[in-house]
């Protein structure tokens, strides 16, 4: 293997990790514009949505409508996560409403363990395991999988906050909550919205690494780190910003991986991502006057 | 004219801290089993790690999500350079808090101009590198399989070797820890980081150092994670990299906030309560992690300043009332 | 004679500060004579917080130099100018709401008194002295404004009027050579309004150069020495208040404007 064909199949793993890292940041995202605050339950969606997808499975039901129900499974679990945490509250600080939702992380994974155990599950490829040669390196199937799903995500939430009615109202409590009361659109249900639609983003992306990353109730914790990293490198609430979050954080991890040390490589990308920060603390697309938390 | 007294609502903290103390000292001869002391041990490392961890989050308003990376920092250079290379106990306490002091360093002057959750960011990233490097330098800390043989320490020739005595031990820290806390939010340093946590630009404007204020509170809490982590190694003499990664860092800022931020008294109640309501949960097997999340949501939900808070705003009410009290009766 | 020149207290020249495209400051010079009062005026978003934020550094000047006593201060972060003795008001209160109004302005005190944590924790005889002298200082000071009854209320629960002379309170505290008040008035009524002028002309009396940015013209007219006017961004008059009152290009720009008469005047 040549140095650039290493490097290329550095950069096709990396995209297809950071595919899924850009789709959980985007859950961060949605949240945070609609709340102002970080859900660190975010991760466990993910995990929820792998799990489910795998109990599904062994239920019998096919592959598909195994996937189909774990998302609409998900968003159901993110919007009752909403119902019965944030929305009782009055008013609350950032910082408390970040604790709920790390509360909250810790009842749904123990929720997933209680239900599924703690040993690890997968599920079967979308299509086989022969790989597939790229140039010079080599591609599972489901990577393609993995980069197609993720580009049709992140285009339909693109598509949705553009043109939809509900889309543009999300938008509009995002960009300021008051002057969007005023205009009678209703915030809880857009914050319910939010929580529902990061849910199912969430799971999608549970459910498309499933087949080449296994997944387990303690999953959803690293990479609800690695998609809150994300959004935060590409500027908190910018949507294109975490989608180039996800995919930089995923690249710089597999170059890490690859060419130092696969034990070293959160190491090497977060010290990378700690000092783009620092060269450009609002991150990537942040608006430099939203310093504030 | 009438001059008012200091703040009649605050609490005199040093004879609170000195009764507290007191019913510390006591509890090893109440206590039915070592176990409790055990329990309590591990509380009042917990006390140490908060009350730090209160003063950069709830007094600067500053977000820190690695804590629990001096914590192992602490243990790990405590732990080694007792184990590798036979350093006296003290001595090695005394370099890990050195080296703690230096990383905080490193971490705090370059990040602490970041704000918000770019900090949160920031000091998470620091957290897991620390945490990597626990179990990744595998030739000083045994990585995963962990560092077994940290020697037992001794006072003036007596070996600290008994739960009694280790407890003696580790709550003279917690109270040279308390009483320097106390002190310290109560003056002027102490006024400047409520100010820089309230408003960092007017406090600018008052002419505070903001910068300069975050890192050297930073850097306290650092060394005050470093004791802790000594603490602990020497106490359970083996260390896991498991035991300061990413969710303890979680861990000590629900404590923090449960416990009510902005409450030296707030951080000693949050620690000791969450040490102990594991124990507590333990019957329930594999149920206790949804207990613990849900105690977790309940109380913020229903006691937001947290139970410090809470009986903090109780005081003041009945204390208003009083006075309210005092002067009907004075003018009659 | 000093770089500041002609005995000037606060010197600046050439002043810019472009907000992406807008140009909020426009080339505006000022000089400020110690022991004056000088009033900067102008409709709104002509640029006057703007101009105060330069002063304090809270924003970058684009261009241009800021002198204050011989010192040139442009460059330097705000906690620095405040050492050298510049404080100042917030059109929109910036107090420190969760803490009591006594300990705001014993914030207020932070540039003047040394204790450092060493000191904080081990409380040596020096530090305790200074303790009791920030806490002697700040209540005067409150005693001063009239607010000494509430000293132990929380900021936040104080009336806006009140907050408003906290917020004064605590910028003396700093023992500032300069005092940029902006739009004091807002929000007061007019028997407030008059109090404040008295009180603003006795910290003067004290040897404290004012810089006042306020709507409200009459107070304006009442208690300035000199006036500045700003329209988008530049210089339009300068000069004492009879003298502005009469010039055509501030009538028509300003004064011409009936909404603004209509606002101020009611101010």
């Amino acid at each position: 293997m040549t140095f650039t064909d290493q490097l290329l199949q550095f950069v096709l793993s990396g995209v297809m990790v950071g595919s899924i890292y850009a789709l959980i940041a985007l859950g961060f995202t949605m949240v945070f514009n609609a709340t102002e605050a970080i859900n660190f339950a975010q991760g466990e969606f993910v995990m929820l949505g792998g799990m489910s997808a795998v109990a599904f499975y062994g239920a019998r039901v096919p592959l598909p409508l195994a996937c189909l129900l774990a998302v609409l499974l998900v968003t159901a679990v993110g919007l009752l996560f909403e119902r019965f945490t944030l929305a009782p509250l009055k008013r609350v600080s950032v910082m408390n409403l970040i604790i709920i939702t790390i509360g909250g992380s810790i009842f749904l994974k123990g929720s997933a363990m209680l239900t599924w155990g703690k040993d690890a599950a997968s599920l079967p490829s979308f299509s086989g395991d022969t790989p597939i040669r790229v140039l010079g390196a080599t591609l599972l199937p489901q990577a393609i999988w993995i980069l197609g799903t993720s580009l049709v995500v992140v285009a339909a939430v693109r598509l949705f906050f553009d043109h939809a009615a509900v889309g543009k109202a999300m938008r509009a409590v995002a960009a300021n909550r008051f002057a969007a009361t005023l205009m009678g659109i209703d915030v809880k249900l857009m914050v319910a919205c939010s929580f529902a639609l990061s849910a199912a983003v969430g799971a999608v992306a549970g459910i498309i690494i499933t087949p080449v990353a296994l997944t387990a109730f303690d999953r959803g914790t690293i990479l609800g780190l690695k998609g809150f990293s994300a959004a935060i490198l590409g500027g908190i609430g910018s949507g294109p910003g975490a989608v180039l979050g996800g995919l930089l954080l995923g690249v710089l991890e597999a170059m890490g991986a690859g060419f130092v040390s696969s034990g070293y490589k959160d190491a090497i990308a977060f010290l990378l991502l700690i000092l783009m920060l620092l060269v450009r603390p609002q991150g990537l697309c942040g608006a430099r006057g939203s310093r504030k938390a | 004219m009438s001059v008012p007294a200091p703040d009649p609502t605050r609490l005199p903290h040093r004879a609170a801290l000195a009764v507290f103390l007191f019913l510390i000292a006591l509890l090893p001869l109440a206590v039915p089993s070592r176990y409790y002391l055990n329990v309590m041990i591990f509380a009042g490392i917990h006390v140490l790690l908060t009350v730090g961890l209160n003063l950069v989050m709830g007094y600067a308003g500053q977000v820190s999500l690695g804590h629990a990376g001096f914590y192992g920092l602490g243990a790990y250079a405590s732990g080694v350079l007792t184990v590798k290379y036979g350093v006296n106990p003290w001595v090695a306490m005394a370099a890990a808090l050195g080296l703690s002091l230096l990383v905080g360093l490193a971490i705090g002057i370059p990040s602490l101009h970041l704000q918000g959750y770019y900090l949160g960011m920031a000091t998470l990233g620091f957290g897991i590198i620390l945490h990597i490097l626990f179990v990744e330098l595998l030739p000083f800390t045994g990585g995963p399989s962990g560092l077994v043989g940290i020697p037992e320490i001794s006072l003036l020739g007596v070996k600290l070797n008994t739960d009694t005595r280790y407890y003696y031990l580790v709550w003279v820290v917690v109270g040279a820890v308390l009483l320097f806390a106390f002190h310290l939010v109560d003056s002027r340093v102490g006024r400047a980081l409520r100010a820089i946590q309230g408003d960092e630009t007017a406090a600018a404007l008052m002419g505070i150092n903001t910068w300069l204020a975050k890192v050297r509170i930073f850097v306290t809490a650092a060394a005050f994670a470093s004791v802790a982590g000594s603490l602990y190694a020497h106490y359970v003499t083996f260390l896991s990299p498991d035991s300061f990664g990413f969710g303890f860092s979680i861990d000590l800022i629900v404590m923090v906030i449960v416990g009510g931020t902005r409450s030296i008294w707030g951080s000693v109640l949050g620690a000791v309560l969450l040490t102990i309501l594991p124990e507590y949960l333990r019957g329930l097997k594999d149920y206790d992690i949804l207990v613990y999340g849900a105690v977790v949501i309940l109380v913020v939900m229903f006691v937001p300043s947290g139970i410090a808070g809470a009986i903090e705003q109780r005081l003041q009410r009945w204390r208003l009332k009083l006075a309210t009290r005092a002067r009907v009766a004075a003018d009659a | 004679m000093k770089a500041g020149g002609g005995g000037a207290l606060l010197e600046a020249r050439g002043l810019e500060k472009s907000f992406g495209g807008l140009r909020a400051v426009n080339g505006v010079s000022l000089t400020v004579a110690p022991g004056t009062i000088k009033a900067i005026i102008g409709p709104n978003g002509a640029g006057k917080t703007t101009l105060l934020n330069l002063i304090t550094r809270l924003d970058a000047p684009s261009a241009g130099e800021i002198w204050f006593d011989g010192v040139r201060i442009d460059r330097l972060p705000p906690h620095r100018i405040v050492q050298l003795g510049v404080a100042r008001t917030f059109q929109n209160l910036r107090l420190f709401g969760d803490m009591s109004v006594l300990e705001n302005v014993m914030v207020g005190r932070h540039v003047r008194t040394r204790t450092e944590m060493a000191g904080a924790v081990l409380r040596p005889a020096a530090a305790r002295a200074e303790e009791r002298a920030i806490f002697a200082d700040a209540l005067r000071l409150l005693h001063d404004v009239g607010l000494a009854e509430q000293a132990h209320e929380a900021a936040a629960s104080l009336p806006f009027g009140k907050q408003r002379l906290l917020e004064i309170a605590r910028a003396l505290a700093s023992e500032p050579r300069l005092l940029l008040l902006d739009e004091p008035a807002a929000g007061l009524n007019v028997r407030e309004a008059a109090e404040l002028g008295e009180f603003i002309r006795r910290i003067r009396l004290a040897g404290i150069t004012i810089i006042l940015v306020e709507h409200h013209m009459e107070l304006v007219m009442e208690i300035s020495d000199e006036i500045l006017v700003l329209n988008f961004g530049e210089k339009l008059a300068e000069g004492p208040g009879e003298e502005i009152r009469t010039r055509p290009e501030v009538i028509q720009a300003y004064l011409g404007d009936e909404a603004a008469i209509a606002q101020d005047l009611r101010a």
